[in-house]
């Protein structure tokens, strides 16, 4: 499996090569730049926002790293950027890369922030094979469990959200899981919002409390669908709970229709105008009408004459 | 402990729920590859169908399901009333494009257009004479002020409740009244006969998305009104590759980009973007807001640099 | 106006009226030509139509961003021309200012005509005139074009009765005389004769409902032009965005009628050998009212362009630019010189007010006009706000196609079709109007 993937990435490297070759663009990264190293450790946090950073800024091209499904563009297809054939490349390298961005490939300089940059390489070495300090250091350790519980108390008057995650270890006690990111959503109508904030690490007895946002939307009454769930499936596999809850802002849908408007149908017509037609057309034709039925007198009026 | 009970099965519920959604996904990719697949292989007996989605595709003839679509009546009625509790807007990020028109394959596509017939068109702009030229996608602005709807003799384009400005060719006149309105050349007329008439003249007229198209009639972008009843991003948000278009629901502050799926609030993207709407001295109050090409992802490349190409 | 030379026909009789008049009605050789060549150009134009139906547009030169041309500008064209019914039998009558009399006929049959085919040119120049009944069933009351439809269809009646009511009287005397026409016309008359025999009740009952109409039209007659006007004003382009649109298009539409009529009276005057009654005088008249008409026209034009002109906003620049020296420029100054300036140069001289002369500056002043619609509708649709891109090289520049040439010609025969038959079947000056005006006394018979 793992040499079908290099043999892949390889093919796909070499096609990128001579690609890039034949169109003469080839990434000319300065040896200055090369030298640049990663000044951020590889902490479970920071491969995590890394993780975020990249499935918005890179993911629509690049696929997920190390799954090799890239968007198949022409000429030259994007490299998996979990591949070992790409991760062969230095920090510095890679960060200058973001940074210049070259044909279909955006310039990063000034989109992400530094920080974001070195997030992203820090996540993508998290899948180099060849790197030591590419184990995951976790910060705490929990023990094993089962039957993970993700428990949501929402206090609606302070609109906080408090999350607890615990699981039963092997003697059968539910212990709180400590250091792990909780992902707090909400739905709208084309995907969720993340409420998180930057620092949604449970605690030592298990929570996460976050504030929600006072001025976001909810329906008529103020309900919402909140999604709360570990961000991490590779912890205890998929951990989430989802709930409506009157959170949000009161918020009453304004309809454009609801007034009459020039713009509007004929229904919704402003009644002034309706009446200048109605009343135009009526007293005109009112008016010829009068005229015709006076000309149907006319032959009357031969007769008599005297 | 029954309540218990009832909490496990609830989860196991969602679970099963996440799990059936995690499985769409796969699948509409795998769906995208295998159609890739599919046109490299041999062609066997197949049929051109209209997907939900909008997509024209050709099909297997023995993969074919019965299926109900909707009689013309219902589509015309719903597709007038519109969506409730809607209030669609659409943010373009100008800083991200460079010109890859993909939304405009993806429309055309989607609405039985030419490849010069444009719902959303692709603009080079330069605003003065030594300002920098950039890229601007131009689709419909759904204006609150529709100068368009305003001048239509017989309601044949209207503006719904969820603000989307639709058009409907069974009963336009062809006057053209509309395409000398908009300020925003946003109109486009079917001159001769549209595209690949015998493709689509079986199918049932879907208002939502002007398709099958008309000759004689007018047809203009809906935001693809027709995949937003299902919950999807229109064509050009979904197809862009740079994370140009965000869209979503002004009632719920939210837009949600059509490339990284990321969703933020509408507020506080234009309010520290610096969003703008064109041309706001006309007074149509626009529902497709701007973000200026301030710090961008690719430098213009377009004609307008060594052309006099605006007209 | 009022200081009427001496009368130099004053031993007309009655009957040397009805006799002049009556008779190019019953034998005019040179009159069934000219309706044959008329309806042989009909029919080829109308092959035209045809394919424009069968095709769509596409055979036209119209396309996306010129989505209204020559149609429309033929549409305001024949609206303005119109205009010369309510601007003689109307406000000249109301003001009863006689000399108007033997040529007011004349400038009814003009308007009828002009209005007619202008409702039919807005249907030539539809997509889906299979459709326009939607406009009847679904009809916004915020669109000008359901005014306009409402307005053209009241001014096209009231025009028509117009027409037939001062009629009546010169009818009946048809009905009495033209003895050897067809059994239709008979009919015709008979019926629109109304058993008119100049009673005394009869002939006040008629005025009053004369007069009735000719107050009634005035308003509408405004309204066919300033809500035609409103197709173009209430939208946001350069050009036509602007307030005074309305009152423009009518002091215009004054100047293209009173030279249609004026090319009209000369050739009635010529081919009915009409000397006696369509005289030098009135062609004189004529001339001072259209210095005067001119003179409004010119300064809404100084107020339509001096303006932006003047302030050379964003937009109205490059249009004003492309008018003034650029791709229209031959265009737009022909239309105000010839068309306009000096027309009322010329018209201020004596001379110039001969019939022949006059005929002729009145052509040039219809040219021009025709040629101002044309710069009026098209060159805002070729400056949009947004530039035009990713379009076919045929979308940026607009020129008629020889089927949109035709169906105009179409149109124009169709036009003078209507007068010429019009002119054929009723009297074109009338008989007994005239007779009343030189105080001489005669007898209708039932």
């Amino acid at each position: 499996m793992k040499n079908t993937i290099k043999i892949i990435a390889s093919l796909f490297l070499l096609f990128v090569f001579t690609a890039s070759v034949a169109k003469g663009q080839d990434w000319n990264v300065p040896a200055s730049a090369k030298n640049k190293q990663n000044p951020y450790e590889a902490s479970t946090k920071n491969i995590s926002s890394g993780k975020k950073i990249y499935n918005i800024n890179c993911k629509s091209c690049h696929g997920d790293a190390g799954m090799g499904n890239m968007l198949p563009l022409q000429p030259v297809a994007p490299s998996d950027l979990g591949s070992q054939a790409f991760l062969i490349q230095g920090d510095g390298e890679i960060y200058y890369k973001i940074n210049k961005g070259q044909g279909a490939m955006p310039t990063f300089e000034k989109t992400l922030s530094d920080e974001d940059k070195w997030m992203v390489i820090t996540y993508l070495r998290s899948f180099d094979k060849n790197k030591k300090e590419s184990k995951q250091v976790a910060e705490v350790v929990n023990p094993e469990v089962s039957d993970v519980n993700l428990v949501l108390d929402i206090n609606n008057e302070e609109k906080k959200i408090n999350a607890n995650l615990s699981g039963v270890t092997e003697k059968g006690d539910r212990v709180a899981l400590q250091g792990i990111e909780l992902s707090i959503k909400v739905k709208r109508s084309f995907g969720y919002l993340d409420i998180s904030g930057d620092d949604a690490y449970t605690n030592e007895k298990g929570n996460v409390t976050i504030q929600f946002p006072a001025d976001l939307p909810g329906d008529r009454e103020g309900h919402v669908n909140l999604l709360v769930k570990v961000t991490d499936d590779a912890y205890y596999g998929e951990v989430s709970v989802d709930r409506i809850s009157s959170i949000g802002l009161p918020t009453d849908p304004v309809n454009p229709l609801d007034e009459r408007a020039m713009w509007g149908t004929r229904a919704n017509a402003p009644i002034w105008i309706i009446l200048s037609y109605v009343g135009g057309v009526i007293s005109i034709w009112g008016v010829i009408f009068l005229v015709l039925f006076q000309l149907i007198q006319l032959p009357k009026m031969a007769k008599n004459k005297e | 402990m029954k309540e218990e009970t009832s909490n496990n099965s609830r989860r196991k519920f969602l679970k099963s729920v996440g799990i059936s959604i995690g499985a769409a996904g796969v699948v509409s990719g795998f769906s995208l590859l295998g159609a890739a697949k599919a046109a490299a292989q041999e062609p066997r007996e197949t049929v051109n169908l209209l997907t939900q989605d909008g997509q024209l595709v050709q099909v297997d003839k023995d993969q074919l399901r019965p299926t109900v679509t909707e009689p013309l009546t219902e589509l015309q009625k719903r597709g007038r009333e519109g969506i409730a509790g809607k209030s669609f807007v659409m943010v373009i990020d100008l800083s991200k494009c460079r010109n890859a028109r993909k939304c405009m394959d993806a429309c055309q596509n989607h609405h039985q257009l030419r490849p010069d017939q444009h719902h959303i068109n692709v603009l080079q702009m330069q605003d003065a004479e030594h300002t920098a030229p950039y890229f601007m996608p131009k689709p419909c602005q759904h204006c609150d002020n529709p100068p368009c709807t305003k001048v239509c003799p017989v309601d044949a384009t209207f503006k719904r409740q969820d603000g989307i400005v639709l058009i409907d060719n069974e009963r336009c006149i062809g006057c053209r009244f509309c395409i000398a309105a908009c300020p925003y050349s946003a109109r486009i007329f079917q001159w001769t006969e549209p595209k690949d008439p015998e493709k689509y003249k079986d199918l049932t007229y879907n208002i939502e998305a002007n398709v099958p198209q008309k000759k004689g009639t007018i047809s203009k972008c809906l935001f693809s009104a027709d995949r937003l009843r299902e919950d999807k991003l229109p064509s050009c948000v979904s197809s862009c590759p740079n994370g140009v278009y965000y869209f979503g629901d002004q009632n719920e502050d939210a837009v949600t980009n059509g490339t990284t799926h990321e969703t933020v609030r509408f507020s506080k993207l234009i309010e520290e973007n610096a969003g703008y709407t064109l041309m706001p001295e006309l007074g149509t109050k626009p529902r497709v807001y701007y973000l200026p090409p301030k710090n961008r992802a690719f430098e213009f490349n377009g004609d307008l640099l060594n052309e006099e190409n605006l007209h | 106006m009022n200081d009427l030379p001496e009368q130099k026909e004053t031993n007309l009789s009655f009957e040397k009226i009805k006799k002049d008049i009556l008779r190019p009605m019953q034998n005019h050789k040179g009159l069934e030509l000219w309706i044959a060549f008329l309806l042989t150009v009909l029919s080829v134009c109308a092959w035209a139509y045809y394919v424009q139906l069968r095709d769509g547009l596409g055979v036209t030169g119209m396309r996306d961003y010129v989505s209204w041309g020559l149609y429309i500008a033929n549409f305001v064209f024949f609206v303005a021309v119109s205009l010369v019914g309510m601007l003689i039998s109307s406000i000249l009558g109301l003001l009863r200012i006689d000399w108007i009399t033997p040529i007011s006929r004349i400038a009814e049959i003009i308007a009828v005509a002009f209005v007619a085919v202008a409702g039919l040119v807005i249907v030539m120049d539809m997509g889906r005139p299979d459709r326009v009944i939607n406009v009847m069933i679904h009809g916004r009351f915020q669109s000008p074009i359901l005014w306009d439809v409402t307005v053209i269809t009241t001014y096209l009646t009231i025009s028509l009765l117009l027409l037939i009511l001062p009629m009546i009287p010169d009818l009946a005397i048809c009905k009495k005389e033209l003895k050897k026409t067809s059994p239709i016309l008979k009919k015709v008359y008979n019926i629109l004769s109304f058993g008119y025999i100049n009673t005394p009740s009869q002939h006040k009952h008629l005025h009053k409902m004369i007069r009735t109409l000719m107050i009634l039209i005035v308003p509408v007659g405004l309204a066919i032009h300033t809500v035609t006007s409103w197709l173009f004003a209430s939208t946001l382009r350069n050009g036509w965005d602007t307030t005074i649109l309305g009152p423009y298009f009518v002091a215009g539409a004054f100047v293209a009628g009173a030279a249609a009529l004026i090319v009209g009276m000369y050739f009635f005057r010529v081919n009915y050998k009409l000397q006696d009654y369509i005289t030098d005088l009135h062609f004189d008249k004529m001339g001072k009212l259209m210095v005067a008409v001119c003179l409004v026209y010119l300064y809404f034009n100084l107020n339509e362009f001096l303006v932006p002109g003047y302030k050379m906003k964003t937009g109205d620049d490059i249009h004003l630019k492309e008018l003034f020296t650029g791709h229209w420029a031959i265009m737009f100054w022909s239309s105000q010189l010839l068309g306009n300036i000096i027309p009322i140069i010329l018209l201020v001289t004596k001379k110039f007010r001969k019939p022949l002369p006059i005929m002729i500056i009145s052509l040039f002043i219809l040219a021009g006009a025709w040629v101002k619609r044309y710069v009026i509708v098209i060159p805002t649709l070729l400056h949009p706000h947004l530039p035009i891109q990713n379009v076919p090289e045929n979308f940026v520049n607009y020129s008629p196609s020889a089927i949109e040439i035709s169906v105009t010609v179409f149109s124009f025969a169709l036009a003078l079709l209507i007068i010429t038959v019009l002119a054929k079947i009723f009297p074109v000056v009338p008989i007994c109007e005239t007779a009343d005006n030189k105080g001489i006394k005669y007898k209708i018979e039932a």
